[in-house]
């Protein structure tokens, strides 16, 4: 780490290093007015210099050959992340698998851009000799981990980190998902064998068509038929047994007469081939099983790509480890601790219970709770609520309430129940799909039971898998999912997770929306919103100096500030002293700087003095988004309304509500989780948009909850909608996507009803035999298809324009 | 390596010795299949190149020439470019490196031997399998033992997952041995002659059930297998779409093995089974195309690399003329097409745009891209490898337009009626061959170009070799093994680990045992064959003069199948019908008519015809660009063979009585004697009784007069 | 066409060699990711620990 040597940047003049580039992330050197040299190398912080040394020294170099021109590498922040909770035993129960004396373990992993990553990956084992194999997931950012038995977890999160990569433990496969698994693959292996068997069968009908007669008629038919036993007793089971329990529970699906066809149609070919009659439909009733096989099959693609989307890494915060007070530090899961005990809070990590501090002092940020945007200095005697984050020191915390007591467990609970009672099962939901169905499956059994007394049961059998054929669940069916699944996929590659397509379907429809405040309208921090009196060189140069060694949230602010006015030099300051609440002070160049807080007054203000003397008040506060005012008024010129609810005080809420374009009735603050909760319950129909802990009550709340910025795991599970990129503009994008879908699946609707309305009647007066049929019905979907494609790629060639 | 002992870790080499000895040789067949396939083009343009040379025919070269082209070059690149694959693929060294080596000189042996014998005029007849018996088992041994070495390396693989490439090698492997298996069946006469066990119209049916999956299964699944691995490396991304690949990949495997029959659209085939082959070849379109675009997409936004860098042209533009072929072929298979493109050039044409476009193309890309990482150096120059494609793709688009425009000439030619008098406009065949001559020009230069480019790059690759920097070390590779199941969820693995090979043996012995069981009685039963009472085999003499027929390759240049067109009526006479050719083992209904039809030879002309017609074609045929046979008046008939012929023939079913076995000897001397008498007449020496010519006469004269002319109007 | 007596046979046997094929890697995943295949291949010869020359 250490021999960096910190070079500033106009120590290095225009030399060639300005147009440099770091040699591991491939940045501009200097942007931040640093420049870290070791040996030949250079680098644009000390994480790159870290990182490219260590792969290094591990004879992984290769990695910056394979990397693509321009692809980012892992964020390469020196802070480092403490993974010692992994070895906790109660970690690696829950986590992870011994299969045969060897550690199954998996890893969501932050950071995943290109080949070199995926290389990086799987060169583990020859890294470290207790990883015995390590399989990514490319697409998923899973990474698949089998491990000597006592492999310190810990380890191999730490070298993870170190190359720059953000490892999350997971769940290895849950009993939900091996059991989704192994459906998935018998539905492929039947798909397979449908095709496979159809295919033949087909063949074997052209002959028929092209009028092959005697014995080879006979030979091709029992050939056939052949083929066909595996169809109907392998492949069609789904049907079957779908069918079996719609009878049961006694409501309707288009498996019933499905099975009515397949079981009548097969059995009289069967009857027929033996008695030698020509009519035989093996060829149409397989083409027509595996037609429906493909377009479930697609449609269960269409459902896990959603689900994995934004099914990512679970929460661990349940599971962070902290450390007792007491002579042998014992470290505890916090799940285990009980009332009265104390535990070191540490810098960085997140309450998971309800406690008050013993000793010690610091920032906690609170707007995981309350939406309060101004870190708070607490200390001794203070009471943290669960979901809180200390910002700065460690410090001592005793408990008050157990885990399961706490806030947030509640709401994970909560919500994790909301979560997994999802149904994902798409256009099932679509009422006039089911109605078209619920009509052909009455008409088609009709149609079988008056030709059956009319004797005529192969022409009517005829007809009804014409019907059957040409009123496949494609058209319908699949007309929905699929633009769903067009909106989601594109929505998420440009970071917009929705959850289900029933939720983009109402996002069109619902008229009242709600927006938190913080972090949604605003930035969620506070940045600096003024500067008053002077900000020479000197100024900046000393605030610099000061403010990079202090931890105070501000503290970054202003250096980044500066920072971004260009170069910048360090100077070294004597006699540093941070008063914790207060400020900063120190000597540079024998003056004496102080940079502290403005007590007295109830903004967030800092004063700069020189010697004592007041050279410039800065005033920080947690501002608005750029496009915020815009996002609002397009939503209220699209006949949207609009409502404010956050926890914060009433006048910055005014302040900032206003400034965005809400008006004063539209503006509600100072409310506590529950409350919000209770006012979308009155607006309900209603959609929530925000994030953080306090909304997500409110979020699972709202009849749709657009869940804002990656962090909090919490919330995907809270909300239906999801935004990685906590852009406005995403929001834009997201409602005219839906209002898009809307009247996309009315016009395929449309479309689907009028071909029925034509085909059905045709159908059943057998104008339309199977065959044609079967080659109608494709053709229309693909009509469908490529429409839908087209007039999406339209959409979203626009919104990136 | 910071840990370069982890015992967790295994160390492996990969076996890139047998590559290069493939790579070698493919680079030497190659350049003799393209200067074979140069010489023969130059014997059409000009008969004289035949040189009058008994094994320097048209008849004999170009079998050889389709063979060296498919099996010696095709082959051996295929080989060079599945084990440089395989083994990457596998992350394991090759299953045994002795096996490599019986392999590698196996093949060549054979290659070698096999090409001989065709020059010798040893051949079982059937396009595409002209080699004799012993070639065949020697082939079926030497590909089983690739397929162990194969299967043997994927048993031991590091990496999971079994890439595309490899579906496509594994279905290559399966599928040419059963193909290769069931076309063969024959009975031996003698060491280096055999009947096949199938007549006729059956045999018919085998033998483009085997023509075409010879294509689709040795010159294109192992090719698509390439370029899956090789594109995407060549150009360092991954191919545009692996899901397509995957479907592409067992959408083909699984209604592939169907094609076939469109091969025989006219013929004397039922109507119902010249449809199904042709909807069949049709439906092929799909898949193709299916693998062709995800191809070139996976070239996409990249063509200004593909523009400097002779690999990517070379591969981009085999998957491109891959193509077209695969466009090209449904379209000849549509009747109404067919009627006017079979039988002539046009057919070449497209199976050049293939063989020479896709296949050699392909092989060019692997071989550039595989030779400096082998030799572990530069190539020897860039530039010479885009002279050379620019060379080749020039020659090529030379032979595909000339082959266009002949072939269609042609056949438009042969199909003119003048509709006044309802007469053919050209009744002289020489005419219609005449009028293509030049294109013959045309082509046979183009192939000049092809060759040259060929030669351009073995002079470039083997520079790239001599320049490579010696004593090069192997390099070593570490990985896990698979030896457990390397994922938390899954039961299947070890089932995989043996099941490749389990299963190419299991498949391979159900299909033998299946096909044996179905064959077997067949061969000996007479129900095999549909009798037709007047249609009676052939005489001994006739049965030597076919072998001689056979030997001289006659069917590559005329067919023995009227098809039912007016045209062909007009021409040649009463259709052809399936009954006719129940005892010809093996059929020779041919594929290409650089001379007329003969299926109606028979009595046409005196026999003194065709006497003088085989010492000098131009003497009967002005301007016919067949070739001289004077050794036919020289070679013996061995009339020795003619009893254990006979028995081989009615041990496949053909109706000879004991005595006219016991008695073929003197049948057949009795019949030549006959013949000559005649001849006599006009001069010929009586000493020519038992010369081969007399033989062939007799058997010409005997083509199709077994169903009368009369009974049609 | 009593050839067709072994080819059919034969072409849907052929078939269901691949169709078994097929179930046993479908039940082996190897149908589970299809995506980082591809990308693998492309690094497959850059992890030898030795380098012959060069």
């Amino acid at each position: 780490m250490k021999e960096g040597i910190l070079i500033t940047s106009d120590g290095k003049g225009d030399g060639p290093n300005q147009v440099a580039i770091c040699d591991h992330c491939r940045g501009p050197l200097g942007l931040q007015g640093k420049t870290v040299a070791c040996k030949e190398n250079l680098f644009c912080c000390q994480g790159c210099a870290t990182v490219f040394k260590l792969l290094g020294k591990l004879d992984l170099s290769q990695y910056y050959l394979l990397k693509e021109e321009g692809a980012p590498v892992g964020e390469t922040d020196q802070f480092q992340q403490n993974y010692s909770y992994l070895n906790n035993q109660e970690i690696k129960d829950q986590y992870t698998q011994i299969k045969e004396g060897r550690r199954f373990v998996q890893f969501y992993i932050e950071g995943i851009h290109c080949i070199a990553c995926l290389w990086l990956m799987e060169r583990l084992p020859e890294v470290m000799p207790q990883v015995l194999q390590s399989h990514l997931i490319f697409d998923q950012k899973v990474l698949s981990l089998w491990l000597d038995k006592d492999c310190p977890l810990s380890e191999v999160a730490h070298l993870l980190h170190q190359f720059g990569y953000r490892p999350k433990i997971i769940e290895s496969l849950d009993e939900g998902k091996k059991y989704k698994k192994k459906e998935n693959k018998v539905h492929l292996t039947r798909l397979a064998v449908a095709g496979f068997c159809a295919g033949n069968i087909m063949l074997m009908a052209i002959s028929h068509y092209a009028g092959v007669m005697g014995f080879w008629r006979h030979y091709f038919n029992w050939a056939s038929l052949l083929l066909f036993l595996p169809i109907l007793f392998y492949a069609s089971i789904p049907f079957f047994k779908n069918s079996y329990y719609d009878i049961k529970k006694g409501h309707f699906s288009l498996d019933i007469p499905i099975v009515f066809a397949l079981t009548l149609g097969s059995g009289l070919s069967i009857y027929h081939v033996i008695t030698k009659n020509p009519l035989i439909y093996f060829d149409t009733l397989s083409i027509f099983v595996f037609l429906i096989l493909a377009s479930r099959y697609y449609l269960m693609r269409v459902q896990e790509y959603a689900e994995q989307l934004n099914n990512q890494a679970n929460p661990l915060i349940q599971n962070e480890i902290v450390t007792l007070v007491g002579d042998q530090k014992k470290e505890v899961i916090i799940q285990s601790l009980l009332p009265g005990d104390q535990f070191y809070f540490m810098k960085g990590h997140t309450l998971a219970i309800e406690g008050h501090i013993v000793a010690g002092q610091a920032y906690i940020d609170n707007s995981f709770m309350t939406g309060e945007s101004r870190p708070l200095f607490m200390e001794e005697g203070e009471i943290l609520h669960s979901g809180c984050r200390n910002l700065t020191k460690d410090i001592i915390v005793e408990v008050d309430r157990p885990f399961d007591q706490s806030q947030i467990h509640h709401f994970y609970q909560k919500l994790k129940g909301d979560w997994l009672s999802e149904n994902y099962y798409l256009g099932k939901s679509e009422k006039i799909s089911t109605l078209i169905l619920a009509a052909v499956g009455i008409v088609s059994i009709a149609a079988l039971i008056f030709h059956l007394f009319n004797g005529t049961l192969g022409l009517g059998l005829n007809s009804i898998l014409a019907l059957l054929v040409i009123t496949c669940p494609c058209v319908i069916g699949l007309g929905t999912p699929l633009i769903l699944n067009f909106a989601m996929t594109n929505l998420a590659k440009q970071g917009i997770i929705v959850k289900s397509g029933n939720h983009l379907r109402q996002l069109g429809k619902i008229q009242n929306i709600v927006f938190d405040k913080t972090g949604t309208l605003t930035h969620g921090r506070p940045l600096l919103k003024k500067w008053v009196g002077e900000q020479t060189e000197d100024v900046l140069q000393a605030v610099y100096s000061l403010e990079t060694l202090s931890s105070h949230p501000y503290a970054r602010v202003m250096v980044q500030y500066i920072e971004k006015r260009g170069d910048i030099r360090l100077n070294d300051v004597q006699s540093f002293h941070e008063k914790l609440g207060i400020g900063v002070q120190g000597m540079i160049d024998g003056n004496l700087w102080s940079i502290e807080k403005d007590t007295e007054s109830v903004e967030s203000v800092v004063c700069i003095k020189k010697n004592g003397v007041l050279l410039a008040q800065l005033f920080f506060a947690d501002i608005q988004k750029e496009s915020a005012l815009e996002l609002i008024t397009w939503l209220k010129s699209q006949g949207k309304k609009v409502f404010l609810l956050t926890g914060d005080k009433e006048k910055c809420a005014l302040e900032i509500g206003k400034s965005c374009g809400f008006k004063e009735d539209e503006i509600f603050a100072e409310m506590m989780p529950q409350e919000k909760a209770w006012k979308i319950g009155e607006l309900s129909p209603a959609i929530m948009i925000g994030d953080g802990m306090n909304d997500s009550l409110a979020l699972s709340q709202a009849e749709i909850g657009i869940a804002f910025n990656g962090g909090i795991d919490l919330n995907k599970k809270a909300a239906d909608i999801f935004m990685q990129e906590s852009q406005l503009s995403g929001l834009k994008e997201l409602f005219s996507v839906a209002h898009q879908t809307n009247s996309l699946t009315l016009r395929n609707i449309g479309i689907g009803l009028v071909y029925n309305m034509i085909a059905i009647p045709l159908a059943i007066t057998g104008g339309i035999d199977p065959l044609k049929a079967a080659i109608i019905m494709p053709v229309i979907s693909l009509f469908i298809l490529a429409s839908t494609f087209f007039s999406f790629n339209g959409n979203f060639k626009g919104a990136k324009r | 390596m910071s840990s370069p002992h982890n015992e967790n870790l295994e160390t492996f080499s990969y076996d890139d010795k047998i590559v290069k000895l493939f790579v070698y040789a493919t680079l030497f067949w190659g350049f003799v299949a393209m200067l074979l396939g140069v010489t023969i083009a130059f014997q059409l343009a000009d008969w004289k190149v035949n040189m009058g040379l008994e094994w320097m025919t048209f008849g004999r070269l170009r079998p050889l020439h389709t063979n060296a082209a498919i099996f010696a070059f095709a082959g051996n690149g295929i080989f060079a470019g599945t084990y440089y694959s395989l083994q990457r693929l596998c992350k394991a060294r090759l299953f045994n490196d002795f096996l490599g080596r019986i392999h590698f000189w196996g093949w060549q042996l054979i290659i070698l031997l096999g090409a001989v014998s065709l020059m010798l005029g040893f051949s079982t007849g059937k396009e595409y399998a002209e080699l004799e018996w012993p070639f065949d088992i020697a082939i079926a041994a030497v590909w089983v033992i690739f397929g162990v070495n194969f299967f043997g390396t994927l048993k031991r693989r590091r990496e999971k997952h079994i890439y595309v490439a490899i579906w496509f090698y594994i279905a290559t492997i399966l599928t040419v041995a059963v193909l290769h298996i069931v076309n063969s069946l024959a009975l031996p006469v003698d060491l280096m002659k055999s009947y096949s066990v199938f007549a006729g119209a059956q045999d018919a049916l085998i033998q483009w059930w085997y023509g075409h999956n010879a294509v689709a299964f040795f010159l294109t699944t192992p090719f698509l297998g390439l370029m899956y691995y090789f594109i995407p490396k060549a150009i360092n991304r991954p191919v545009y779409s692996y899901r397509l690949s995957i479907i592409h990949f067992w959408s083909l495997v699984f209604i592939y093995i169907w094609a076939g029959p469109h091969h025989l659209l006219y013929t004397a085939l039922p109507e119902w089974l010249q449809t199904l082959g042709m909807v069949f070849s049709v439906s092929l379109w799909a898949p193709s195309w299916g693998g062709m675009i995800n191809g070139l997409l996976t070239l996409r936004g990249a063509w200004d690399r593909v523009r400097r860098e002779p690999v990517l042209k070379f591969l981009a533009s085999a998957v491109t003329f891959y193509g077209m072929a695969t466009f090209e072929g449904p379209l000849l298979a549509i009747k109404s097409v067919n009627a006017l493109g079979h039988f002539t050039d046009w057919i070449v044409g497209h199976v050049h745009s293939g063989t020479i476009g896709w296949n050699y193309f392909m092989i060019a890309g692997v071989l550039y891209y595989m030779v400096p990482k082998l030799w572990k150096t530069q190539i020897y120059s860039e530039r010479l490898g885009n002279i050379q494609f620019w060379t080749g793709t020039i020659g090529l688009l030379l032979y595909i337009v000339s082959m266009w425009v002949a072939g269609i000439t042609q056949g438009s030619m042969w199909q003119a009626i003048d509709p006044s008098t309802g007469n053919l406009l050209y009744p002289n065949f020489v005419e219609t061959i005449v009028r293509i001559v030049p294109m013959y020009w045309v082509r046979a230069f183009g192939g000049v170009f092809v060759l040259f480019s060929f030669i351009i790059m073995i002079y470039n690759l083997m520079k790239t070799i001599v320049n490579a920097p010696k004593d090069v070390k192997e390099d070593v590779f570490q990985a896990p093994p698979l030896n457990f199941k390397s994922d938390g969820h899954d039961s299947g693995h070890r089932k995989l680990e043996g099941l490749p090979l389990i299963f190419s043996v299991l498949s391979v012995l159900a299909i033998l045992v299946g096909s044996a069981i179905e064959i077997l009685p067949s061969l000996m039963a007479d129900d095999f064959i549909e009798k037709k009472e007047d249609v009676s085999p052939y005489t001994p003499l006739e049965l030597l003069g076919r072998d001689i027929y056979i030997k001289e390759g006659c069917y590559v240049c005329h067919s023995q199948m009227v098809r039912p067109m007016v045209a062909e009526k007009l021409r040649y006479g009463k259709p052809s019908m399936a009954a006719e050719s129940v005892y010809d083992h093996p059929f020779q209904w041919g594929s290409r008519r650089i001379g007329p039809d003969i299926a109606r030879v028979g009595g046409k002309y005196p026999n003194m015809w065709h006497y003088k017609h085989m010492l000098d074609p131009r003497a009967v045929t002005p301007d016919s660009i067949m070739p001289e046979y004077p050794w036919l008046f020289k070679n013996k008939v061995n009339f020795k063979l003619i009893q254990k012929k006979m028995e081989v023939m009615t041990a496949l079913g053909v109706p000879y009585s004991a005595e006219e076995i016991d008695k073929g000897y003197e049948t057949a001397r009795e019949q030549a004697n006959e013949i000559t008498e005649g001849l006599a007449e006009f001069g010929v020496s009586m000493d020519m009784q038992d010369k081969e010519i007399i033989a062939l006469i007799a058997y010409l004269q005997r083509i199709g007069t077994d169903i009368g002319q009369e009974d049609e109007e | 066409m009593n050839a067709l007596y072994i080819m059919i046979p034969i072409s849907v046997l052929l078939g269901s060699v691949f169709i078994a094929i097929f179930i046993l890697a479908a039940k082996d995943d190897q149908f589970e990711d299809l995506t980082t295949p591809a990308y693998r291949i492309l690094t497959d010869d850059i992890n030898e620990i030795e380098r012959g020359n060069e």
